[in-house]
């Protein structure tokens, strides 16, 4: 089984919001992580790359119509191995408390719309 | 109307409304630069430079579009910076146990050849004469080994 390097904070968090996305059966993406966990975009995405670097994650890109010409957005789950340690992680240091709160799933807005606002 | 009052709301608020698509625009342009930077990896930084920019998009604003792009460059900076250093060490460690290595080869060459027995003395003879080819040897390297040689070489005589 992969191992983390570090484990940090800011990696708890992350691990912390993918679990709940993974029990409410449902995919996050990274400004998703970023905003749920109150850290800096550089800080989610680095630990991202550690998870994904241990195969704890796993990311896919969106799938997007023929018309549309705007950046993919990409999706992260935990893999098997990642929901294993994950849990394991959270109930050894944070007793399984959850210290963030995945808000509910808002459908992706039009580029323009987006873009716009 | 004085020209302060025009600067203030004509010039500034121009200003400002002419500035707000280019950060936008110098957003997006900084972001696949700052992915570069901070992975030494190309398909990974392509994945995020083209992740961060749809991030772009959920951030309302443009100089705070700014400001997350200079975000992420400012750390790609870093991490390349951290990158440099460490591999400027490992190249100086890597130098190092090379020169070691060639030295701790000159000396057990220099023993075959002066050892007494003649298949090791050929050996030892032999290595001495690869590694004056090698071009791994210093100049005062290279002198030792070929002072070792024409010694060893004039005793067989």
């Amino acid at each position: 089984m992969a191992a983390i390097e570090r484990v940090t904070e800011p990696t708890l968090d992350v691990l912390d919001v993918l679990l709940q996305a993974h029990r409410d059966n449902r995919e996050i993406h990274g400004w998703e992580i970023k905003k749920t966990t109150r850290r800096s975009g550089p800080t989610v995405y680095g630990v991202i790359d550690r998870l994904e670097d241990a195969r704890l994650v796993e990311g896919h890109w969106e799938d997007q119509g023929p018309e549309a010409n705007g950046p993919r957005r990409r999706y992260y789950r935990l893999t098997g191995a990642g929901v294993k340690i994950a849990s394991a992680l959270l109930a050894e240091r944070r007793g399984g408390r959850t210290r963030v709160r995945l808000p509910a799933p808002r459908p992706r807005l039009a580029p323009n719309y987006r873009s716009a606002t | 109307m004085s020209g302060e009052d025009i600067v203030l709301s004509v010039v500034i608020p121009l200003i400002i409304a002419e500035l707000g698509p280019w950060c936008d625009w110098l957003a997006r342009k900084l972001l696949p630069w700052a992915a570069r930077l901070r992975y030494n990896n190309e398909s990974r930084a392509s994945v995020r430079a083209e992740e961060w920019c749809d991030d772009l998009s959920q951030i309302p604003g443009q100089l705070s579009k700014l400001v997350y792009s200079l975000g992420q460059l400012t750390m790609g900076f870093t991490i390349a910076a951290r990158r440099e250093v460490r591999d400027a060490r490992a190249a100086k460690v890597s130098a190092r146990e090379e020169r070691e290595e060639v030295i701790r080869t000159i000396r057990w060459a220099s023993e075959m050849a002066v050892s007494g027995n003649q298949e090791r003395a050929q050996l030892g003879i032999a290595q001495l004469g690869a590694l004056l080819k090698s071009g791994m040897l210093s100049e005062s390297e290279k002198d030792f080994v070929q002072a070792a040689l024409e010694t060893v070489v004039g005793s067989h005589r």
